[in-house]
């Protein structure tokens, strides 16, 4: 088990009994040409007391790598329940049999996208209600200087010209909050593979030569996220934060077809966002705030 | 253009459309300046939301702007509805296009005036920077800083220049927006990127500016008005300095800040106008400035429109401004020059905004129920609302601008207080409360504050309370009882409709003053306690017997199931003081509890007041030894606690305790010996029943004395002198002979031992007892004035009095014309409480004997079972009490009665479940069987068989086999008997059983924290006396309490009203508590809408109101009536947020565990567990989603209840006993509905 102040990048070599398989440097390294980089950019593995690889890396956030899993917010929620994972610890895996996305839906994956679950800060009052917010805009900023810029759509899919390149699912429970992200960074489902009265068309990266590794990159976007967390929640108020978040919504002014949670659906104009973090539409006049549902470009 | 006169303007602009582009206050403030003298047409924008509001009073007509709340904003779409109506010219306020450099060129464009200055200067000077390097160049000092945006590098350079701390402000911000403090020259480089950042998303330009951050300063502004001919005036300055993040609360004018010289004043506002003809600028703009605590100047920005706060300049001069401002834009020449224009007032202003100060200003919307504006001279008042108005939610706060006027700075701030004080507004929360502690704190009156006053002293500024008057509070009573039919607070339930017959008006008519002048009482508060011993010892050698009244005690509540409120006893206890009786019963028992169950009132201060109408008789309370007012035994230090509470207002303490266990009543003992003037009085509980005879009794009594010896440090015999015995026959069922033989034994035994004697009625022997008692030897016996005298309590004093003065031939020393007028009295306040109390299991029952149950326990319980469907097992169910008494021997008096009417319940209701009727028989059959035949002649069929009599018995019954109360009286009970309740491990229980006091074992209450704990539940120290209810009865006492909050002292309304409420058109005269008198009058109760909201139409003092009554629930459908948590109740499993319901994994009947995650919600993609916060079985489940299966979420409220829970083993959340079956719907120890 990894110890719970263990920072920088470990590999749970021996696997977690249920949740993930056992995993070495080298099995890594033939999911996927970027983990096989990454292999090589952290090598070498070192056996620590703990039973865990630890790679040749600058110390940072705790990352730990583990192997094909059910789910990584599954092991997550185990390492922190155990007090091996703290805060801004993540975990990040190859592959996922039960990836899952909001409302129990599937998460469709290959080998070589981030498939990663972060421990997120407990937060006060409205923050604690943006978080998913907050995290979709971090997210997108960091992502910004990988594939150029990404907007968000509410509350945090992240879009690449209109195309879904990443999400973000946020369960939240007494005592563990975990972030799971998954992005399309080597593979995105096509068409077929997507659900029924999906929103919007999956897209991965633009190119793949500027990205130092699924781990890499995972290590990369969670310093940003962390510091960017902790100097956003600091030095502004919610409502500045959803000043800037407006900036970065997507599809602002188009009509959409809003998908709501009962059933429900009809076409209304994308306004914004309002003071608590509401999707605003405009349904013909009628001022409508959404905090749970879908909206389609029409 | 040539000049014109204001009179050629006025004749020019008479009877033509002027609009005001705006809503609420500045819409209704301009409209009354266009419908003056110009005598114009007074044209106002609305929205939906806004075209009925009160503001659009004051307009002739209304442009409507549709549905749309943000359409004031679409500047193009104003201006041609404006055009097609033929507008002269338009009127931008302030907020919206005001401050729009487009508005002046699209007006013109149109054809149409724009009242305000012109697009050029406009925007110079609303653009920081130009106004910031325009002032350079002219020489007006600004902050220091850079002159425009600059990059980080330039920032570090300029911030070394002027030092730190400094300002990064953004170029396109404003109105406190977009400034970022930077104390040191670390954080520079982060904050420039994080204000940057925010300023381009705010304002779409990143471009910042650096100041230099003033730390301590005022807010000192000039009003400047200039015509389009170069002729400018400048007024005096209005002192902002009371701001919140920027945002002005309060302005004055002239500033009260003693630095502010007459000098600097000059010096100001010779720059004001230097700016303004700078520029070629007419209209009204103001100049704003810092000013540091130095006097040093610093021009921050002009705004280019006319401001909230100019309305104290229109008080300084006695002038209007927009009137002027109106006049210049159709050309007029200024009329204001030095001359003619000069300030003689002193004004101030604060924005009295529907906002709670105490939620850090958090903006709130909602109907307003009350509305009652200041007056007077020296008031004005803008305002946007009414009674009756819903305050929307889509824009700004501000509800009214209160202004105040005179010739001081003295005068001003008084006049504000008072204007404060009248000003009402309920139904949102609003500034008033806030602006009155601002007004009234020593720094603002003495002008010596900076900008930072409000953030600094906001601990004092915020403690307030938002409690209104009684006298409203009250009257939301009334109406909530009138509205209803039936008063909730009773506990009573649905005990009248809205529509039925009433008992009618009480309007008491007082006795005719016939009582004995000469009339003197015998024993009297005043004396000692020996005095009143010896007294009573010399008048019982004279043949002289003493009273106690139990009228306001005792005989109503066991009679009524309920007890006189404090308002009758107002009426009654001054009759009952003047009666000559020994004491007057008053407190104690369930009548404590019902206090706070059902009367709302604070029992100690009731019996504070006793002390104050009553002054004369001594006062005399019920306490039940360990468990003293409660329901269990109570930890020593909380006896102590309550007792010497208790002493304060009391002066006779009697004491029983079930099991006549001596030891339980020693705490008592101790706290009341103490005393020299407190009579302590020891009961025996008495049953008539083999074992409990003559000597047993005996016993108890040597054990009382010799417990008071030792507490008092003497002997036995000076004990026997120090205290009174009560005899307590709480059933009623001690034939006269038994109390003859019994009070001559002790009278023989115990020649100086004071004995009072008290029983009920029940069993119809009540005066032929009394009489034998008191011919016996007793000093006292316990009556009560006859009109209340019914079945269960005590009997008549007078017939009382007759039979032992012409039977016995013994005397008295009554005021019996005294009790005569009482009863008058009394008479005209019974029917209340008969009607509206217990009606059921009411009259004598000689079978009492038998069956044992104790006073109003006799009919409440009896009450319960038929309540929950099983009258046809009471006859059985009485047979039970009659038969286990003889096996499980104790007296039938709180708790004991409980336990046994629910042993008895449980055993007979147990054995119908399991055979029927047949079952019942056969239990009772062998329950007849054990009692008559000796142990050996039992078969072992039937020592098989009687092992069911105690098999459905409770943990109260067990506990009482264990000898947790205290010892029983005659000893154990035989092993069977623990067979029976406990089955496999009765050799266990028989193994653990105790006879020691439960005080020895019961360890003492951390009384800090839980006062602690009170503190947090009610927001404030909790008083002496709310804290010892709390820990007597914790929920009842919160309800109490948070009832008194929310409605004052209900014992000011009178009987009628507290249990019918009022019919329409029927007046209630009443008083407040500071004695002052108040009329209502309700108009109108609607009939309940859709949501089972009644609303009430009604006058107090002449004042209107409207207030909503849920009366029932809601149509199932309505989304907006869910039903909300109760967030104290740990079994309310409520929505933590708005969202979506998407996945409910409990459902009806499950059992769930601490911590069990119960269902998941939606927002915003973050799911959010819900869990259970204590164990327990599901009860109800309100809103269900299956996401995965179905694709539907449903959505919830905040707060909204989603699960309800139940205990697992339920238990009675008044007194805490089991309550044996899920599907019993009334407890069957205290009869509280489950």
């Amino acid at each position: 088990m990894p110890e719970s102040d263990a920072s920088g990048v470990r590999l749970l070599a021996e696997g977690l009994p249920g949740l993930a398989d056992p995993i070495s440097p080298d099995s890594l390294a033939s999911f996927h040409p970027l983990w096989a980089s990454d292999m090589q950019t952290f090598a070498p593995w070192n056996h620590c007391d703990d039973r865990t690889l630890r790679a040749d890396a600058p110390p940072g956030s705790a990352v730990v790598v583990c192997g094909p899993c059910s789910s990584t917010m599954d092991v997550a929620r185990e390492l922190v329940s155990r007090g091996c994972l703290g805060v801004f610890g993540s975990v990040i895996a190859p592959v996922q049999t039960l990836g899952r996305g909001q409302l129990r839906r599937n998460w469709l994956s290959a080998p070589g996208n981030v498939l990663a679950t972060l421990v997120c800060p407990p937060a006060q009052g409205l923050w604690n209600d943006l978080r998913p917010l907050v995290l979709g805009h971090l997210l997108a900023e960091a992502l910004e200087d990988v594939c150029g810029p990404v907007r968000v759509k509410w509350p945090n899919d992240l879009l690449l010209d209109d195309k879904k390149i990443g999400g973000i699912l946020v369960e939240e429970r007494p005592g563990c909050i975990l972030a799971g992200l998954g992005l399309n960074v080597a593979w995105a489902p096509g068409e077929s593979d997507l659900r029924d009265g999906h929103c919007v068309a999956a897209a991965q990266f633009p190119g793949l030569q500027h990205i130092p590794g699924v781990l890499g990159l995972w290590r990369m976007l969670v310093n940003r996220m962390e510091t960017g967390y902790t100097t956003l929640l600091e030095t502004f108020t919610p409502s500045d934060f959803l000043t800037i978040f407006r900036s970065r919504l997507a599809w602002v002014g188009r009509r959409v077809l809003v998908t709501e949670g009962a059933g429900v659906r009809y076409e209304a104009r994308v306004m914004g966002v309002s003071g608590i973090g509401e999707l605003v539409l405009d349904s013909e006049g009628r001022e409508i705030r959404l905090l749970a549902g879908d909206v389609t470009p029409l | 253009m040539k000049p014109k006169s204001f009179e050629q303007v006025l004749e020019i602009v008479k009877g033509k459309p002027i609009l005001v582009a705006n809503r609420g206050i500045p819409a209704r403030r301009i409209c009354r300046s266009i419908t003056e003298m110009f005598e114009a047409v007074a044209v106002m924008t609305a929205t939906d939301v806004d075209k009925t509001s009160p503001a659009t009073t004051g307009a002739h007509e209304l442009l409507l702007l549709g549905e749309d709340p943000r359409a004031y904003l679409d500047l193009d779409r104003v201006i041609k509805m404006a055009k097609d109506r033929g507008i002269v010219a338009i009127h931008p306020g302030w907020g919206f296009g005001s401050e729009d450099d487009s508005f002046p060129k699209k007006c013109e464009e149109a054809g149409i005036i724009f009242i305000g200055p012109n697009q050029g200067p406009m925007r110079l000077l609303g653009n920081k920077v130009a106004v910031r390097k325009l002032a350079e160049e002219i020489g007006v000092p600004v902050v220091p800083g850079s002159p425009e945006a600059v990059s980080i590098p330039e920032a570090r350079r300029i911030a070394k220049e002027i030092g730190f701390p400094i300002m990064l402000k953004a170029e396109g911000g404003g109105g406190g927006r977009g400034i970022y403090e930077v104390y040191e020259e670390s954080q520079l480089e982060s904050a420039f990127t994080k204000a940057s950042a925010l300023a381009k998303a705010s304002f779409g330009n990143p471009r910042l500016y650096v100041e230099k951050l003033l730390t301590s300063v005022r807010h000192i502004e000039f009003q400047t008005v200039a015509d389009m001919y170069g002729n400018v005036f400048v007024f005096d300055e209005r002192d902002c300095s009371v701001q919140r993040n920027h945002q002005k609360l309060i302005e004055i004018t002239p500033s009260p800040w003693p630095v502010f010289t007459p000098e600097l004043r000059k010096e100001l506002k010779g720059y004001s106008e230097k700016l303004i003809k700078a520029c070629g600028y007419h209209s009204l703009a103001t100049v704003e400035f810092l000013v540091d605590k130095d006097g040093r100047p610093y021009l921050i920005e002009v705004n280019t429109r006319l401001q909230v706060e100019h309305g104290i300049t229109e008080c300084r001069y006695g002038i209007d401004l927009v009137e002027e401002q109106i006049a210049i834009a159709f050309g007029s020449k200024l009329r204001f020059n030095e001359k003619n224009t000069k300030p003689y007032l002193h004004a101030m202003q604060v924005r009295v905004n529907c906002e709670d100060p105490q939620d850090n200003f958090s903006p709130n919307a909602g109907t307003i129920t009350r509305y009652v504006s200041p007056g007077g001279q020296g008031v004005r008042i803008d305002s946007c609302i009414c009674a009756g108005y819903r305050f929307p939610s889509r824009y700004d706060s501000a509800a009214a601008l209160l202004i105040t006027y005179g010739s001081s700075w003295d005068k001003t701030v008084m006049l504000m207080r008072r204007a404060l004080r009248e000003y009402m507004i309920s139904g949102v929360k609003t500034t008033i409360n806030f602006h009155r502690q601002v007004i009234k704190h020593p720094d603002f009156v003495s002008g010596y504050y900076d900008t930072n006053f409000v953030r600094l002293k906001k601990a004092e500024l915020m403690s307030y309370s938002d409690q209104e008057p009684e006298r409203v509070r009250l009257t939301r009573l009334v109406a909530e009882i009138s509205a209803k039919g039936y008063n909730p607070y009773v506990s009573l339930g649905e005990y009248r409709g809205r529509a039925d017959k009433r008992v009618g008006r009480f309007q008491l008519v007082k006795a005719p003053e016939t009582s004995d002048a000469a009339f003197e009482p015998r024993i009297t508060r005043s004396m000692s306690r020996d005095s009143i011993l010896d007294a009573l010892r010399e008048d019982r050698s004279k043949g002289i017997v003493h009273f106690s009244d139990t009228t306001t005690r005792d005989i109503t509540q066991s009679n009524s199931g309920n007890r006189f409120r404090l308002a009758e006893d107002r009426i009654i206890g001054p009759y009952l003081d003047r009666c000559g009786f020994f004491s007057l019963e008053n407190g104690g028992g369930a009548h404590f509890h019902v206090a706070m169950l059902a009367n709302m009132t604070y029992p100690f201060t009731e019996a504070k007041e006793w002390n104050q109408f009553a002054p004369t008789t001594l006062k005399q309370i019920l306490i039940r030894s360990t468990n003293v007012l409660g329901y269990k035994p109570q930890p020593k230090n909380l006896m102590r606690l309550t007792g010497e509470m208790i002493c304060e207002h009391y002066d006779v303490i009697r004491c029983f305790d079930f099991l006549n266990h001596v030891e339980n009543m020693r705490p008592f003992a101790e706290v009341v010996l103490e005393s020299k003037k407190h009579i302590f009085e020891p009961a025996l509980s008495l049953s008539w029943a083999k074992g409990f005879d003559v000597d047993h009794y005996l016993g108890v009594t040597e054990n009382i004395l010799a417990m008071c010896a030792d507490v008092l440090g003497v002997s036995k015999k000076m004990a026997s002198q120090s205290i009174t015995l009560g005899l307590k026959d709480m059933a009623g069922v001690c034939p006269p002979r038994f109390m003859r033989e019994l009070i001559q034994a002790l009278v023989k035994k115990y020649p100086d031992l004071v004995i009072h004697s008290h029983r009920h009625y029940t069993d119809g022997l009540f005066v032929p007892t009394m009489g034998a008692a008191a011919s016996a030897g007793a000093h006292i016996v316990d009556t009560a004035i006859g009109s209340s005298v019914r079945w269960y309590g005590q009997g008549d004093v007078l017939s009382t009095c007759a039979y032992i003065e012409e039977e016995m031939g013994l005397s008295t020393v009554i005021d019996k014309e005294m009790i005569r007028s009482t009863n008058f009295t009394l008479k005209q306040i019974m029917p209340y409480y008969d009607r509206y109390c217990a009606p059921y299991f009411q009259g004598i029952d000689h079978d009492v004997v038998m069956h044992g149950m104790p006073g109003g326990a006799t009919s409440s319980s009896q009450e319960g079972a038929m309540k929950q469907g099983y009258i046809h097992l009471l006859p059985y169910m009485l047979k039970f009490l009659a038969g286990t008494r003889k096996i499980v021997r104790y007296h039938d008096v709180t708790p004991g009665s409980q336990i046994t009417w629910n042993t008895a319940f449980l055993a007979v209701t147990g054995a119908y479940k399991r055979g029927g009727e047949r079952e019942v028989r056969r239990l009772l059959n062998i329950l007849d069987i054990v009692n008559l035949a000796p142990e050996a002649d039992l078969t072992a069929h039937e020592c098989e068989a009687r092992l069911d009599l105690y098999r459905d018995s409770n943990d109260a019954f067990r506990n009482l086999l264990l000898g947790k109360y205290g010892k029983l009286p005659l000893g154990f009970p035989a092993d069977w008997v623990y067979q029976s309740a406990f089955g496999n491990d009765w050799q266990d229980a028989v193994a653990c059983r105790t006879e020691a006091s439960p005080l020895e074992t019961l360890a003492d209450m951390d009384l800090a924290a839980e006062e602690q704990a009170l503190a947090v539940r009610l927001g404030r120290k909790p008083t002496p006396e709310e804290f010892v209810l709390y820990l007597n009865h914790p929920g009842d006492a919160l309800k109490t309490i948070e009832f008194c909050e929310n409605f004052g002292d209900a014992n000011n309304l009178p009987v009628d009203v507290w249990f019918e409420g009022l019919e329409k058109n029927e007046k209630l005269l009443f008083q407040s508590a500071s004695g002052k008198p108040h009329v209502m009058q309700i108009h109108d109760i609607s009939e309940p809408d859709e949501q089972g909201i009644c609303t009430v139409r009604y006058t107090v003092d002449n004042e209107s109101v409207s207030y909503q009554v849920k009366v029932r629930e809601g149509a199932a459908s309505e989304r907006d009536a869910v039903e909300m948590a109760d967030l104290k109740n740990e079994y309310h499993i409520a929505s933590p947020s708005n969202g979506d319901l998407w996945v409910m994994h409990v459902r009806v009947g499950d059992h769930v565990k601490l911590g069990e995650e119960i269902c998941n919600i939606s927002i915003m993609k973050q799911e959010k567990s819900v869990y259970a916060a204590t164990a327990g079985m599901v009860k109800r489940v309100l809103k269900n989603a299956n996401y995965q299966e179905d694709k539907i979420m449903v959505p919830v409220k905040e707060g909204e209840l989603l699960v309800e829970l139940g205990p697992v083993e339920s238990c009675c959340p008044t007194c805490k006993a089991p309550v044996g079956s899920a599907d019993f719907k009334f407890c069957p120890g205290c009869g509280q509905k489950i």
